[in-house]
């Protein structure tokens, strides 16, 4: 009850001083006093699946020397997302999900803890809670759990169970979600689809599909598609739906081998759902493969206003490389700044061809001051690299010492 | 059935040999004498390279029956010098001259000599070896991990009570590293329901621990040292029946006997039953069904950890043979079942899984010196076993520590079971072929060359009604293991050395969907070892082994995927194993008093180990890891009254892979020279025990014990990494037992009263994964021989 109203009076302390800031660019500094503290917080995953939770005082720490875990860090396993001003590390596995926090001295410390039995999909909510969608992997049971978690109690607020299965009549054909997000009341639920009859999971051919949800009722609506392109987004990654800062829904099909998928003669491209609808726009199609980039978008994450980064691999590069290349650490793959607005490509440069994110997406690219903070790994070494949104360049930062991803990077208060 | 018939046709052929030889024996007799031409009572007469000997009796008289030949006649008696003669046994007999055996000086000077005992000879062996003399535990509650737990070098890690999967650690080298035997076996093709935490300290007379350096004679592809389990064999009749009651409902059973009658015909009998409901206590947290918030730790106890195991050996034949120093067919049937309560850490409760398995074991055991000429011997081990293994974890339920449950939300018919991520109901069939061959022959009283053979073929059968495509097939494996040794010593017995070379070939198939796959090696390791007693009390000890060990079938082939995952691309692993040791021995009126220290170097290269792969394990070739360590071991004793041993371990352990391979690249490891992760440091034992004798009745004794185990705490996950503050950390545990036992009538009842962790403090030998607190129990156990 105290943090819950500790944090308000800090949310709105950075309000004012945010308002003010934008207020004030031209003028002098006034030197106000000091109320609000932040950190910033990155997970640091290594080879051997263990996981480390370090802060650093300042962005800067990310663009000089090395992120090293030595004698640092909280060892922690989980898929880490910040979130409400907590980091919140996501685990199936016995040891349970924890909420970490700043405390009053700006020390990183574990909060509460939660059990959750499954996690396929995670995605953020307009009212700073999550998504997690707990299914069976094997397929043999279509029933898929929506859940709302709430990181300011840390517990589940919501839950309810949904059939999955492509038909009623048939219960090993399935949709298997990819991502999840939120605009207003509405959940979607981006699916490919998969068919379980042997026992082999096998990858089938799709539109692009989403499910969509009231929320945060989590009643099921409908089931909308789009055969202007294929299935949307990536396995267990996240990253195949965007929702911009004008509340429209965006989602990203690869239709790339690269991504898991049997490759047809779509276009990997771009589509929208736009604010308050529960349909694909019909009049917004951005075909990426034919763009200037002739390439097949393998993942996006939201930076300012309507733009978003995207990795992606080339149309001649695709067909040689082994599917789930998305997976591998292989410099494969390029990237660009799409503006979904205006459906213009500026391409990063300064940043080499770089691998996949592994299981890692949603939460991995942090954005502050017109810059976006990621780590790549480009080839015998991983660095952070940071990229100026406006001009596409980008910049060489930290090497990571002992490991190859920072899957989650964001800033906390105090 | 055809086993049975192999039986009774061979014990007909031994017999009628055995009936026929008795008429080829000649008789040898004569009379020692000590100072002063007195008869010398109780010495060793024998002869040297055969199983003949005898002791005098008052008079100083001694009488043999032998096959007739040319012998050496070895006369010993502690405090004179050893006489050695040539004599020539002919049909009608021989009458020895009366033999005066003369005072060894240097021996007697100062001090005065005790007769060494065996496990004592066995300690001075080049080897850095640790014997542990098992007759001073008989009385005990203990089982044999616990027993080696207290030596150096040696920590065995438990996950739980009685029954539950531990891990042997040696130097730092563990699991499948270190091999086990039973009187020269592996126990590798036993199964899990003969076991170090199953085997009842009576059933073995000693334990010796190699470290590093494997003799030969063993036929171990071992990494990280051996252990050999030697049973009794120096009493020709005797029953050793106990019982014992102890906390968590525990029980142990235990008949060990031995029949030998006038014509050598022997009968080996052990039966052994264990069960314990283990439901000892832990200190949990459980989630809250509707928001899946963890609640606050309680203490919850274990209800679903039963364990229970059975097991009859039993062996019969001839020793003392014209054909055969002994002559051996056994049969050894054993079985347990075992309920899981937990999976990797207590964090994930279960109430329905479980393992068992059977296993049916016969063997034949030969054993022959002085074959076909003198100094040759012969020794031939073979056995067969069949072992039956069922890992079951079917159930969607979910439990929580109060052993509530609902049915899992995510899982249909073959989705999760309660452990793994599948249901499981694996079972799978190994069939071990096992022949180990030794001969020996001792060139003349200072050099003696050896060779060794031993062959193993495994196969297994799978078969998993939650999976439609089984991964290996019918896997299998042959290994075989060649191995030469000289030995040599001189200056009087004070140095011996020896120098050894092993041949290991090793080839596996795997077949899978009708296609089999095949791969081979061959390896050579060599090595050395010497000794030198620099004086009558201080010994020195080298010894160096370039020892390679082969892949197991577990590390191979897995487990079906509950916890370990197979991979059948393992290839040998290899290490520098050096070790150096001081051993002192001294002894001043009733003042007895012992030190042994040990340094140690391993440098392993393609270092198996465990590596985690999502929720299960897999073993890889992974790291060049170099351990380097010591350890030391203090004793003394007071008469017969009192003894105290304490002894401590410290090893380091690091990676020296200065480069990783990711993907098709190389890269810097930058984790170069750090300690590995997951592996105790230090740690150490005392033990202090008080005998009192004739204390109601003549010959009754009373043995009070104090013992304490510490173990420094150890990270999880590599130490260099993360700040030590929040760091995943096995912790620090110091444990204090106590004992009382007293036996009477020559030790013909025994009764013994122990209490484990007096201070029920919280103890763990892996990351979340509680043991058992404060236990009792109270043993009865009857001897008579």
């Amino acid at each position: 009850m105290f943090i819950n109203k500790f944090q308000k009076g800090f949310a709105l302390a950075m309000l004012s001083l945010a308002t003010f800031s934008c207020s004030s660019d031209d003028a002098a500094p006034v030197q106000e006093p000091n109320t609000t503290n932040s950190k910033y917080v990155a997970s640091y995953w290594l080879a051997d699946y263990t996981q480390y939770i370090l802060d650093f005082n300042s962005v800067d720490r990310l663009m000089t020397g090395e992120i090293s875990a030595k004698g640092v860090g909280i060892e922690f396993g989980g898929s880490c997302f910040p979130v409400a001003n907590t980091f919140f590390a996501l685990s199936t596995e016995d040891e349970g999900s924890v909420s970490f926090h700043l405390n009053n001295t700006g020390k990183l410390v574990a909060g509460d803890k939660l059990a959750l039995e499954s996690s396929y999909v995670v995605g953020y909510t307009d009212d700073k809670r999550m998504i997690n969608i707990g299914a069976t992997w094997d397929g043999s049971s279509s029933d898929y759990e929506l859940m709302i978690y709430n990181p300011k109690t840390v517990s589940i607020d919501g839950r309810k169970f949904n059939d999955f299965a492509v038909s009623s009549e048939n219960k090993k054909i399935l949709y298997w979600p990819t991502g999840a997000a939120v605009s207003g009341d509405k959940l979607f639920v981006p699916v490919y689809i998969k068919d379980v009859t042997d026992g082999t999971n096998k990858v089938l051919s799709s539109d692009a599909i989403v499910r969509v949800y009231k929320y945060p009722s989590l009643e099921y609506v409908t089931t909308i598609k789009d055969t202007r392109t294929a299935a949307i987004g990536l396995y267990y990654t996240n990253t195949g739906i965007v929702q911009t800062e004008s509340g429209d829904i965006f989602t990203f099909s690869s239709n790339a081998r690269a991504g898991g998928y049997p490759v047809t003669a779509v276009s990997s491209g771009v589509l929208r759902i736009k604010k308050g609808e529960d349909k694909f726009d019909a009049n917004y199609f951005f075909n990426i493969e034919t763009s200037t980039l002739k390439g097949k978008v393998i993942a996006a994450y939201p930076l300012v206003g309507e733009k978003v980064f995207i990795s992606y691999i080339p149309n001649d590069v695709d067909p040689n490389s082994p599917v789930y290349s998305f997976l591998d650490s292989k410099p494969i793959f390029k990237s660009a700044i799409l503006d979904l607005a205006t459906k213009t490509v500026l391409p990063v440069t300064g940043l080499p061809d770089h691998g996949g994110d592994e299981f890692f997406g949603l939460g991995s690219m942090f954005v502050e001051d017109g810059k976006a903070y990621k780590s790549f790994v480009t080839g015998k070494e991983a660095r952070v690299y940071q990229i100026d949104i406006a001009t596409g360049n980008a910049k060489a930062g930290a090497l990571l010492k002992e490991g190859l991803y920072l899957p989650a990077i964001g800033k906390l208060t105090y | 059935m055809r086993l049975h018939k192999t039986g009774i046709l061979l014990l007909i052929l031994m017999t009628t040999i055995q009936v026929f030889s008795q008429k080829n024996k000649s008789t040898i007799s004569g009379i020692v004498l000590i100072s002063n031409y007195k008869p010398g009572e109780a010495v060793s007469v024998a002869l040297k390279g055969t199983t003949y000997a005898t002791l005098t009796n008052n008079k100083g008289e001694y009488k043999m029956n032998v096959e007739p030949g040319d012998y050496i006649l070895a006369i010993t008696y502690v405090g004179y010098k050893t006489i050695h003669t040539s004599i020539t046994v002919k049909q009608e007999g021989k009458i020895v001259s009366d033999i005066t055996m003369q005072e060894d000086i240097a021996a007697l000077n100062e001090v005065a000599v005790k007769g060494k005992s065996k496990v004592q000879r066995v300690r001075e062996q080049a080897y850095n070896i640790t014997a542990v003399d098992l007759k001073k535990t008989y009385n005990s509650n203990a089982d044999l991990n616990q027993i080696l737990n207290k030596t150096t070098g040696v920590r065995v890690r438990e996950s739980g009570g009685m029954g539950s999967d531990f891990n042997f650690t040696l130097n730092g080298f563990s699991g499948d590293q270190v091999k086990f035997f039973l009187d020269g076996v592996p126990m590798e093709s036993f199964g899990s329901s003969l076991t170090l935490n199953n085997i009842p300290v009576n059933m073995a007379e000693r334990i010796d621990v190699y470290k590093g350096v494997v003799p030969i004679e063993l036929g171990a592809d071992a990494l990280g040292g051996a252990v050999n389990i030697i049973t009794n064999k120096s009493v020709n009749r005797y029953i050793d029946a106990s019982y014992t009651y102890a906390s968590f409902n525990t029980h142990r059973m235990a008949v060990n006997t031995r029949f030998t009658n006038k014509d050598g015909l022997i009968l080996n009998l052990n039966a052994f039953g264990n069960y314990s409901d283990n439901d000892y206590k832990v200190d949990v947290s459980i989630a809250d069904k509707t928001t899946s918030k963890f609640l606050p730790e309680q203490k919850y106890r274990h209800f679903h950890d039963a364990y229970k195991s059975g097991t009859i050996m039993a062996e019969t034949g001839f020793k003392d043979k014209s054909f055969a120093d002994y002559l051996l067919v056994g049969f050894v049937m054993s079985g347990n079942k075992k309920e899981i309560q937990q999976g990797r850490t207590m964090d994930k409760v279960a109430g329905q899984a479980f393992k068992d398995g059977e296993a049916f074991i016969s063997s034949l055991k030969y054993k022959k010196d002085n074959l076909f000429t003198k100094g040759l011997s012969l020794n031939f081990n073979t056995t067969y076993s069949l072992v039956n293994n069922r890992t079951i974890d079917t159930s969607s339920r979910v439990y929580d520590w109060a052993g509530n449950y609902t049915y899992r939300n995510f899982g249909g018919a073959s989705d999760k079971g309660e452990l793994s991520d599948r249901k499981t109901f694996y079972l799978y069939d190994e069939r071990n072929l096992l022949a180990i061959t030794n001969i020996k022959y001792e060139i003349d009283d200072h050099q003696s060359v050896a060779f060794n053979h031993t062959y193993t073929g495994y196969k297994r059968k799978e078969t998993e009604e939650y999976k439609e495509v089984i991964d290996l097939g019918e896997p299998s494996f042959d290994k075989n293991i060649l191995g030469l040794v000289y030995n040599v010593s001189g200056f009087e017995n004070r140095f011996s050395a020896s120098a050894f070379g092993k041949m290991f070939g090793f080839r596996t198939s795997t077949a899978n969907k009708g296609e089999t796959e095949s791969t081979s090696s061959t390896n050579y390791g060599y090595g050395a070892t010497a000794t030198y007693h620099l004086t009558d009390k201080l010994q020195t000890k080298a010894s160096y082994e370039h020892a390679y060990r082969l892949p197991s079938s577990a590390e191979m082939y897995g487990d079906g995927g509950v916890t370990i995952t197979s991979n059948t691309g393992l290839t040998p692993e290899s290490s520098d194993n050096v070790n150096f040791g001081l051993v002192l021995i001294t002894q001043k009126n009733k003042h007895h008093f012992g030190a042994e220290s040990s340094l140690i170097y391993r440098n392993a290269k393609d270092f198996i180990q465990i590596t985690r792969v999502g929720n299960t394990s897999s073993y890889k070739n992974l790291q060049s890891v170099r351990v380097t360590g010591i350890d030391g071991v203090l004793r003394y004793g007071y008469d017969d009254l009192l003894t105290f041993e304490v002894n401590a371990t410290y090893q380091k352990q690091v990676n020296t892979n200065k480069f990783i391979k990711r993907e098709d690249l190389e890269v810097p490891d930058a984790l170069y020279n750090a300690q590995l992760p997951n592996v105790p440091i230090f740690f150490g034992n005392a033990d202090l025990a008080f005998s009192f004798k004739n204390i109601k009745y003549k010959h009754d004794r009373l043995t009070l014990n104090v013992s304490a185990n510490y173990l420094d705490a150890f990270y999880l996950t590599w130490p260099v990494l993360g700040g030590l503050e929040t760091k995943k950390a096995i912790p620090e545990q110091f444990t204090q037992n106590i004992m009382a036992s007293y036996s009477f009538l020559n030790g013909k009842y025994n009764v013994a009263f122990e209490c484990r962790n007096i201070t029920d403090v919280k103890v763990y030998d892996y990351f979340k994964v509680q043991k058992p607190g404060r236990a009792f129990s109270v043993k009865l156990r009857y001897f008579i021989q």
